[in-house]
């Protein structure tokens, strides 16, 4: 009954799909079934080119009378209640913005039927991280260019594990949803923050600019990311992925470079490095505060960029350039920096 | 679209979730088969230690019961799953706005291979909540998560594993859950109606100096009271429930400085296996006294007419109350086979009474 109850909420038309499978097939009929499916995924703007991997890897833990099509079909559905998840998320307003609050309320709101639902897909003895994988693959941003199996499952082989009394499997399953959503919920939740308060600075620039003089919008960068996740390492010691990291500072590069604008390196050098240190100073403990004053941080971060500035051929360049240049470098400088905490 | 089919109609606002604490009633306990309870409750910062200290002793009391069930019914489990009193203002010059109108309390009960464990919710709220979303909350997800967390830890931490640090990480997170979806309003969920049969009548009256308490049931030595007593936990717990339960409501909103509310119990939900009992009650505020009159159903094991539908009883109990009718008309109107004969169920004599006669198995 619950099974069916998930067809029909998160509805996705089987026989256009499969019309559409159909004709990549005729199409390409010298490849792989495997890789047909692969090739209609990724038409189907589900996943890149580390889909077939996917695909391969989950192939001999279909439960029987599933094929790969049926889980190319669930990964479309997935990405439909990945939009409807994201709809809640938008309007959800959690006390304190409590991140535990977020992961357990979309858990509980999407994904406990879903779990009942998904394990009809996969063979019933399959070890629980498989589970946690094909979550963290199924939810992520359609966008997400990183989903390359091998490096998701290292990250859930050691830490979700399989429990058993006598041969029965015991169900963990709100456990295993907690490691393959957790990471995604948070993003998405601090990705509305960042949005919101976006949103709110803009809305009240426009109100000073109708009612009083207009000011001119002081640009910064605004590490929101970067501070929470600071924070969230001081308090709780979690281990914080590089590609966390990654994203804390690509927001924090967005936040001021924009795409069709030139900036010179001169213009932007001092401004990015008060603010980095800024925002990596306000996420520290107070303990933590101690040791690495703001002074410490700028100077550690003027040492990088002066180095990076002998390696620019030119110093002027548009937002988005500066920013995919910066990026790399921020992320290394950032990761030192939390493991040296 | 999916919340929808919850119940959840939209994410609240954030100034709606920032329920005060110093407004709401919010506690979940957690028990385990050693009876070793751990609390999480919601409580203002300005209480002094002595309330702190009454308002921790709350979770032993209201998980009493569900124990005693335990330990009276021999070997038959019985869990009270859910109590639900109204509430009435009887103080005019209350002037607090947001006045408590719903409160109830919710038990989980779980059979682990550690054995039986519990978890139960007291909530008091000003809203008429859903409370169908808040049992789902508990019963599919935070429940189980403390359960599962529990053998998750164990077996990664091995010795390191502390039990009360998780059992504290898994109560906070749950009560917030819950307190999050506080403020939905209640929704008619579909659910297929079921029919009972009336096993007995409790009359009560309470005033200021007043607290009487009788059932009424079949007689001693008809057939049907021994019939019945599979299909209950006892005539005894039965005949305790409503009015422990009614006081310790009264003693809690009184320990949370809610003056001049007072409640009165309207349901009991008791279940063992696929045994139902329900214990549905009205009332009437009359001279400074409140007087009730409540059914002990037994869900229907088989096909008979004297099956009837909740609103039925709730609706003859009501006319009872209205229309003041003398008890063996008020019988007759419920079911035939109860005699007006009065037990007395508030003296331990009385009591002892009662698990002698209406208890005995043959």
């Amino acid at each position: 009954m619950e099974n069916v109850n998930i067809e029909e909420i998160y509805k996705i038309d089987k026989e256009r799909l499969l019309g559409y499978y159909n004709r990549i097939k005729n199409q390409f009929k010298f490849l792989e079934p495997t890789q047909i499916i692969a090739k209609f995924l990724i038409n189907r703007s589900i996943g890149s080119n580390d889909v077939f991997d996917t695909l391969l890897y989950f192939k001999d833990k279909l439960a029987d009378g599933k094929e790969l099509l049926d889980l190319a079909f669930e990964w479309i559905r997935a990405q439909k209640i990945r939009l409807e998840y994201k709809k809640y998320l938008i309007r959800a307003q959690y006390p304190h913005n409590n991140l535990s609050l977020a992961v357990d309320d979309c858990i509980f709101k999407f994904f406990l039927e879903y779990d009942k639902y998904i394990r009809n897909l996969l063979k019933e003895d399959i070890r629980e991280h498989n589970l946690s994988v094909l979550y963290e693959i199924f939810f992520s941003p359609y966008e997400s260019k990183n989903l390359n199996i091998q490096d998701i499952l290292e990250r859930h082989i050691d830490k979700v594990h399989t429990h058993h009394h006598e041969m029965e499997k015991i169900n963990t399953n709100i456990i295993v949803l907690r490691s393959g959503l957790s990471i995604i919920v948070v993003k998405d939740y601090e990705d509305v923050l960042f949005a919101r308060k976006e949103e709110k600075i803009k809305k009240e620039l426009k109100f000073k600019k109708t009612t009083t003089y207009e000011i001119e919008q002081e640009n910064k960068f605004e590490g929101l990311l970067i501070e929470r996740l600071i924070k969230t390492y001081c308090i709780s010691s979690k281990e914080i992925s590089e590609k966390e990291i990654e994203n804390a500072v690509s927001q924090f590069l967005s936040s001021y470079f924009k795409f069709g604008v030139l900036y010179t390196f001169d213009s932007f050098k001092d401004l990015l490095i008060h603010n980095l240190a800024e925002d990596i100073f306000s996420g520290l403990s107070e303990k933590l505060k101690q040791a690495n004053t703001m002074e410490n941080i700028k100077y550690l971060a003027l040492n990088v960029i002066t180095i990076f500035s002998k390696t620019i051929k030119s110093k002027k360049l548009d937002g988005m350039a500066w920013k995919k240049d910066l990026t790399p470098l921020l992320k290394t400088f950032a990761v030192k920096f939390i493991n040296n905490l | 679209m999916y919340y929808y089919i919850l119940g959840v109609n939209k994410p609240k606002l954030f100034e709606e979730s920032m329920k005060s604490h110093e407004k709401i009633i919010l506690g979940l306990f957690f028990a385990d088969e050693d009876n070793l309870v751990f609390d999480h409750i919601r409580f203002s910062e300005n209480f002094t230690d002595m309330k702190i200290n009454d308002i921790k002793m709350l979770s032993y009391k209201f998980l009493g019961p569900v124990f005693l069930t335990a330990a009276t019914s021999e070997g038959e489990n019985w869990r009270i799953e859910f109590i639900e009193a109204s509430l009435s203002l009887r103080d005019s010059i209350i002037d607090e706005v947001d006045v408590l109108q719903s409160f109830f309390t919710l038990n989980s009960s779980m059979n682990t291979q550690e054995g039986t464990t519990n978890l139960f919710a007291l909530i008091s709220t000003p809203y008429t909540e859903d409370i169908k979303l808040i049992s789902d909350e508990i019963s599919k997800y935070i429940h189980p998560s403390i359960n599962q967390s529990n053998i998750v830890n164990e077996s990664i931490l091995g010795e390191r594993f502390d039990f009360n640090r998780m059992i504290n990480i898994e109560l906070e997170r749950g009560i917030n859950l819950i307190e999050y979806s506080l403020g939905s309003s209640r929704k008619a969920y579909w659910k297929e109606e079921q029919r009972y049969y009336c096993v007995g009548l409790i009359e009560r009256k309470t005033g200021e100096n007043l607290r009487l308490s009788n059932l009424y049931t079949f007689d001693k030595d008809d057939p049907l009271r021994r019939t019945y007593l599979d299909y209950i936990p006892s005539y005894y717990v039965m005949s305790i429930l409503p009015d422990y339960y009614e006081h310790l409501i009264s003693e809690t909103l009184q320990v949370y400085d809610k003056k001049g509310i007072y409640p009165n119990i309207r349901m009991i939900r008791l279940r063992y296996r696929d045994k139902k009992v329900v214990y549905l009650e009205e009332y009437l505020f009359e001279n400074e006294i409140s007087k009730s009159y409540g059914v002990i159903l037994v869900q229907q094991y088989e096909e008979s007419e004297k099956n009837k539908k909740l609103s039925y009883y709730r609706k003859n109990l009501r006319l009872i109350l209205d229309r003041n009718k003398d008890i063996k008309e008020s019988l007759n109107l419920i079911n035939s086979h109860l005699i007006s004969e009065r037990w007395g169920t508030i003296s331990n004599e009385d009591l002892d009474k009662i698990g002698l006669l209406l208890d005995k198995s043959e």
